[in-house]
C-alpha cells in the first residue's frame, strides 16, 4: 500500500475479496512512493501506476501496470476515484494470463493445497538449493561482447539476479530496485561484492545488456564502478545449466517469459548462500547475505556479530533480529562471567568482623 | 490446644538479638534465619491457601456437574490452586525457607554473601504475592487460563490476567536474587576445611537450584513481560494473524517452568539425602554420585522442556530429541534413589517423624518419576497428555516430592532453631494419614486419566463418577492429616519438650551449635575436620 494512502474496504469487498492489494506504486521519481529509480524514460510526463496484488483464489501474485488516471490528476484525486481503480482491479482478474505472468516465490508455493496444479507451475519456480555450488566454468558475454566465464566474473560475495533485458515488467522493478539499494550497502561494490544480471532469454544481445547498463547505472543515486555490476548474456545452455544449478525454473511465453522473481547471492567460491526473493530489496538484508557469502575470507569482526545477531527467516524471506539468540547470549555470558568470577579470584573466604548489620 | 508444658515463650539465641523489637525485628531483619522463617511462614500460609482451593477442587468434582461452584469459578479455582501452589508455594518453599534457615550454618558462615540483597528478596516476594493476591479480588476477577497462561486465551480473556502476571513477574526477581546470593554464599563463605568434598549435599542440591534459578527465570520474565504487551498494545507477539506464533510461548514459558520443576524437586533431594543417613546411622552411599547427579539432573533438566509440547505442533525429530533428553533425566534421578536405599541397606533404621516423611518420599517420587517416563515417551504422551494421569502425576513428584520433603525438613530442622519439639506420636499418626490419603486421591486420578478423564474440566462422563468420589475421599483424608501436622508442629514449637545438643545425632555443623543458634551461629570460626555424614563422635551408638 502506498504510504499515506488508505483504500476504503468496500472497494475490496467490490470485488468479492479475491484481490488483497500488497502496494501500489509508480516508478515515476516525482511520484515514487517507494524512493524509486526512474527508470521509464517518460514516466515524468506520463507517468503509470504498478498494482502489486495477490489473487487470493489463484494464490499468486500479480502484478501490473494501470494508466488509472489522465493528465493532471494527482495521486489524491486518483485515490478518490475508488471506481476507476475497481475498474482496474477487474481487469486484472480478467486477464488469467497476467497471473502467471510472473510466479513470486514459486517455491513457496509447494505443498500448498490452494496453489493450482498447472502445468505452469510444475515448470516455473524456484527449488532452493542452499549450499549447492553453480558451474564456474560456464561462458557467457558481458556487455561489451566479451567472453567470459564465470570463474573470472565471480571473485567474492556475488549477487546473481536472473532477469532478461527485453522484459517491461517486474525484472525492470528488481533491477530498479537493486540500483537503489546499492548505494546504501556498506561495502565496497567490485571490491567486497559484485552483481551479475544474467539474461534467461538467448536471444538477447551484449547491445540490449549494455544498454541496461547503462540504464541502471544512471539511475543509481551516486557513481557506481560499471565492473562491478555486469549484464550477461548467453546461449541457452549455459543459461540452463546456471538455474538448474540454482534451482531457478522458467518458461519461455511467446516473447515473454514465465519466471521466479528472486536474485541468488554466491560466495567466491561459487556456493550459493542465500535466495532473496521478490522485487524489493532491504539494505540489510542485501548486507547481511554478502557478509555470509564473504564469511571466513574479509568479514569485519563487527559484521560476523551483526550476521550473528540476525538470521534468515524463510518465513518472512528477509534477515530478521534474533532476539532470543542475543538474549541467550547475554544471558549465558553474564552467568559464565559470574561462575568464572567466583571460581577465579579470592577462592578464600574473606576474614569479615561480621555481616553487616543484624 | 492445651499442653501438659507451661506456655513459655522461646528464647536465647537469635530470638534475643537486635536492637528492634516486635514486627519490625523481623521484617527488617537482615539474619538469615529470620529471613528464613519469614518465608516459611509465608510459604506454609500460600500453602495451606493452596491446599484449601484443592479441597475445593476436589469437592466440586465429587459428582458429575455442578456440585458447588459454577464453571467460570471451577476455571478460576485450579488457575489459582496452581499460581499460588507454583509460584508461592513450592518455587520459594524449601531453598528460600530451609535453604535461608540451614544453608549458611551448614556451611560454616555466619550470614549469606549479601544479607540486604536477602532481606530485599523476601520484600520482593512478599510484594509479589500481594500482587498476585490483588488480582484475584480486582479488575475482571481471578485469571482462568491454568497457571501455564497460555496464549491466544491469556491475550484474551477478561479476567485480570496482566495484574497476575506481572506480580509472578516480581516472584522472579526474588528467585534470582536468592539463586545469587547463595551461588556467591556457597562458593565464599565457606568455612576453613569445608571443601567441595565436604559440602552436605542439602548444600550442594541448593547450588545446582540456584544455578537454575539464575539461569531460567530471566526467560520467564520476558515471556510474562510479552504476554503483558499483547494484552495491553496488542503486538501480536503470539497472533499468527500479525506474524507472531502462539506455540513460541509455549516454547518460552516451559524453557523456564521445566527447569523450574528442578527448581522445586532438586532441594527436596537435598534434604532426603540429608536425613536418610542420619536415621540409618550409616554414612551416606555414593557421595560424589549424588551431588554429582544433583548437577547433572539441574544442567540436563533445562533441555527437555518439549516434552510438555508434544501435543502442540513439533518436527517429529523435536519430539524424539526432546524425549531421549527426557530419558536421560531419569539417570541421574534414579542414582539418587539407589544410593539412599543403598545408605538404607544394613542401616540402623530409626522410624522417626523425619525419616518416615523421607521414606514416603522416595516412594512418592519413584511413582512420580515413573509414570513421568509415561508422559515423556512421546507416544504414550499421546494418549494421556492432558488427562488427570498428568495431573496425578506431577502432583506425585510436587507433593508427594517436594512437599513431603518439605514436611520431612520441618520436622528435622524446626526443634533446633526453636529449642522445643513436636510430639512423637500425632506426628506419626499425621503421617499416616497423609501417607494414606495422599495415595487415595493421586493413584484414583492416575487411573482416571488412563481411562480418559480430561484434566481441568469442570463435568465428566457417568462412568468416571466413582472413582472421583474415590478421590475426594483421598483428599479428606490427607486435609485431616496436614491439618493434625501443622496442629502438633505448632503446638509442639511454642510448648512442647525442650530440644537440646543433638538428638538425632546429625553430623552436620548445624548440630554443633547451640540450640537455638546463636545470631552469628559460631562463636568463633569453625575448621571442619570431618565430611558431612562422617557420625563418628555423634554419641549415637
Amino acid at each position: 500500500m502506498v504510504a499515506g494512502y488508505s483504500l476504503p474496504l468496500p472497494l475490496w469487498e467490490g470485488v468479492g475479496g479475491r484481490v488483497r492489494l500488497i502496494r501500489l506504486f509508480t516508478l515515476s521519481p516525482s511520484l515514487s512512493h517507494q524512493g524509486g529509480g526512474g527508470l521509464c524514460s517518460n514516466a515524468a510526463s506520463n507517468p503509470h501506476f504498478y498494482l502489486k496484488a495477490i489473487d487470493t483464489e489463484k494464490d499468486c501474485l500479480i502484478m501490473s501496470k494501470f494508466d488509472l488516471y489522465s493528465n493532471g490528476d494527482s495521486m489524491a484525486n486518483m485515490l478518490n476515484a475508488p471506481g476507476r481503480l475497481l475498474a482496474g482491479i477487474a481487469a486484472l482478474l480478467l486477464l488469467p494470463a497476467l497471473c502467471f505472468a510472473h510466479v513470486e516465490e514459486g517455491a513457496a508455493k509447494k505443498g500448498n493445497p490452494l496453489a493450482p496444479s498447472s502445468e505452469s507451475d510444475l515448470l516455473v519456480g524456484l527449488d532452493e538449493k542452499l549450499g549447492a555450488t553453480i558451474p564456474l566454468d560456464l561462458v557467457f558475454r558481458d556487455e561489451t561482447g566479451r567472453s567470459r566465464n564465470l570463474r573470472e566474473l565471480i571473485t567474492g560475495p556475488t549477487i546473481i539476479v536472473p532477469v532478461y533485458y527485453g522484459c517491461t515488467n517486474v525484472c525492470n522493478f528488481l533491477q530498479g530496485d537493486l540500483a537503489r539499494v546499492l548505494p546504501m550497502v556498506k561495502r565496497t561494490p567490485g571490491v567486497d561484492y559484485r552483481i551479475l544480471s544474467v539474461s534467461i532469454d538467448e536471444t538477447e544481445t551484449p547491445q540490449l545488456a549494455a544498454g541496461s547498463q547503462r540504464m541502471y547505472l544512471a539511475a543509481m543515486k551516486g557513481p557506481f564502478p560499471a565492473e562491478a555490476w555486469h549484464f550477461l548474456t548467453g546461449d541457452a545452455a549455459n543459461i540452463r545449466s546456471l538455474t538448474e544449478a540454482a534451482g531457478y525454473r522458467f518458461q519461455r511465453r511467446g516473447r515473454d517469459f514465465m519466471h521466479p522473481l528472486a536474485s541468488f547471492v554466491v560466495a567466491g567460491d561459487g556456493k550459493i548462500v542465500r535466495y532473496l526473493y521478490g522485487t524489493s530489496f532491504l539494505a540489510k538484508d542485501l548486507t547481511l547475505a554478502l557478509v555470509e557469502a564473504g564469511q571466513g575470507k574479509t568479514g569485519a569482526t563487527i559484521r560476523k556479530m551483526v550476521s550473528y545477531c540476525f538470521t534468515f527467516d524463510p518465513a518472512q524471506k528477509s534477515y530478521q533480529f534474533n532476539l532470543l539468540r542475543v538474549s541467550a547470549t547475554v544471558v549465558i555470558l553474564c552467568c559464565g562471567s559470574f561462575f568464572s568470577f567466583l571460581v577465579l579470584t579470592g577462592g578464600k573466604r574473606s576474614k569479615r568482623k561480621g555481616s553487616g548489620e543484624k | 490446644m492445651s499442653s501438659p508444658q507451661e506456655a513459655v515463650p522461646v528464647t536465647g539465641g537469635f530470638w534475643q538479638d537486635t536492637g528492634r523489637t516486635g514486627i519490625k525485628s523481623w521484617i527488617f531483619s537482615t539474619d538469615h534465619k529470620r529471613i528464613g522463617l519469614l518465608y516459611l511462614y509465608s510459604v506454609l500460609g500460600f500453602f495451606l491457601v493452596g491446599a484449601l482451593l484443592g479441597l475445593l477442587l476436589r469437592l466440586e468434582l465429587m459428582a458429575p456437574g455442578r456440585t458447588i461452584v459454577s464453571a467460570e469459578n471451577y476455571n478460576a479455582l485450579f488457575t489459582v490452586h496452581g499460581v499460588v501452589m507454583i509460584f508461592l508455594f513450592i518455587i520459594p518453599g524449601i531453598p528460600a525457607s530451609f535453604g535461608n534457615l540451614i544453608m549458611p550454618i551448614q556451611i560454616g558462615a555466619r550470614d549469606v554473601s549479601f544479607p540486604r540483597l536477602n532481606l530485599l528478596s523476601w520484600w520482593l516476594y512478599a510484594i509479589g504475592a500481594l500482587i498476585v493476591l490483588t488480582s484475584l479480588f480486582t479488575g475482571g476477577g481471578a485469571p482462568d487460563t491454568g497457571w501455564t497462561f497460555y496464549v491466544p486465551f491469556s491475550a484474551r480473556t477478561g479476567t485480570n490476567v496482566s495484574l497476575a502476571v506481572f506480580g509472578v513477574f516480581v516472584l522472579g526477581f526474588s528467585s534470582i536474587l536468592t539463586g545469587i546470593n547463595f551461588v556467591t554464599t556457597i562458593h565464599r563463605l565457606r568455612a576453613e576445611g569445608m571443601n567441595w568434598g565436604r559440602l552436605p549435599l542439602f548444600v550442594w542440591s541448593l547450588y545446582a537450584t540456584a544455578w537454575v534459578q539464575i539461569l531460567a527465570t530471566p526467560i520467564i520474565a520476558i515471556t510474562l513481560v510479552m504476554v503483558i504487551a499483547e494484552r495491553t498494545l496488542g503486538i501480536g507477539l503470539f497472533d499468527p494473524g500479525r506474524g507472531g506464533d502462539p506455540i513460541m510461548f509455549q516454547h518460552l514459558f516451559w524453557i523456564y517452568s521445566h527447569p523450574a520443576v528442578y527448581i522445586m524437586i532438586l532441594p527436596a533431594m537435598g534434604v532426603i539425602s540429608d536425613i536418610i543417613p542420619v536415621f540409618s546411622r550409616k554414612p551416606i552411599f555414593g557421595y560424589k554420585m549424588i551431588a554429582f547427579s544433583s548437577v547433572a539432573i539441574a544442567a540436563a533438566g533445562s533441555l527437555v522442556w518439549g516434552h510438555h509440547m508434544y501435543t502442540s505442533g513439533m518436527s517429529d525429530t523435536a519430539v524424539m530429541i526432546f524425549s531421549f533428553l527426557t530419558f536421560i533425566v531419569a539417570i541421574p534421578s534414579a542414582i539418587k534413589v539407589f544410593n539412599w536405599v543403598s545408605t538404607l541397606y544394613k542401616g540402623s533404621i530409626s522410624l522417626e517423624a523425619p525419616m518416615l516423611f523421607a521414606l514416603s518420599f522416595i516412594l512418592l517420587f519413584s511413582i512420580g518419576g515413573l509414570s513421568g517416563l509415561i508422559l515423556g515417551a512421546a507416544a504414550t504422551d499421546i494418549h494421556v497428555h492432558d488427562t488427570h494421569f498428568v495431573v496425578g502425576h506431577f502432583h506425585y513428584v510436587m507433593f508427594g516430592g517436594t512437599a513431603f520433603a518439605f514436611f520431612a525438613a520441618a520436622h528435622y530442622w524446626l526443634p533446633k532453631f526453636y529449642g522445643r519439639r513436636y510430639q512423637e506420636r500425632p506426628a506419626l499418626v499425621a503421617w499416616f494419614l497423609m501417607f494414606v490419603g495422599f495415595n487415595l486421591l493421586y493413584f484414583t486420578m492416575q487411573v482416571l486419566g488412563m481411562q480418559g478423564m480430561p484434566r481441568r474440566y469442570y463435568d465428566y462422563l457417568p462412568e468416571f463418577e466413582r472413582l472421583n468420589l474415590v478421590a475426594t475421599i483421598g483428599s479428606w483424608i490427607l486435609a485431616a492429616g496436614l491439618i493434625l501436622m501443622v496442629v502438633n508442629l505448632w503446638r509442639g514449637l511454642l510448648r512442647g519438650e525442650p530440644f537440646v545438643g543433638n538428638p538425632w545425632g546429625g553430623a552436620t555443623l548445624e548440630w554443633s551449635i547451640p540450640t537455638p543458634p546463636p545470631t552469628e551461629n559460631f562463636e568463633e570460626e569453625p575448621i571442619v575436620t570431618h565430611g558431612p555424614y562422617d557420625f563418628k563422635g555423634t554419641g549415637i551408638p
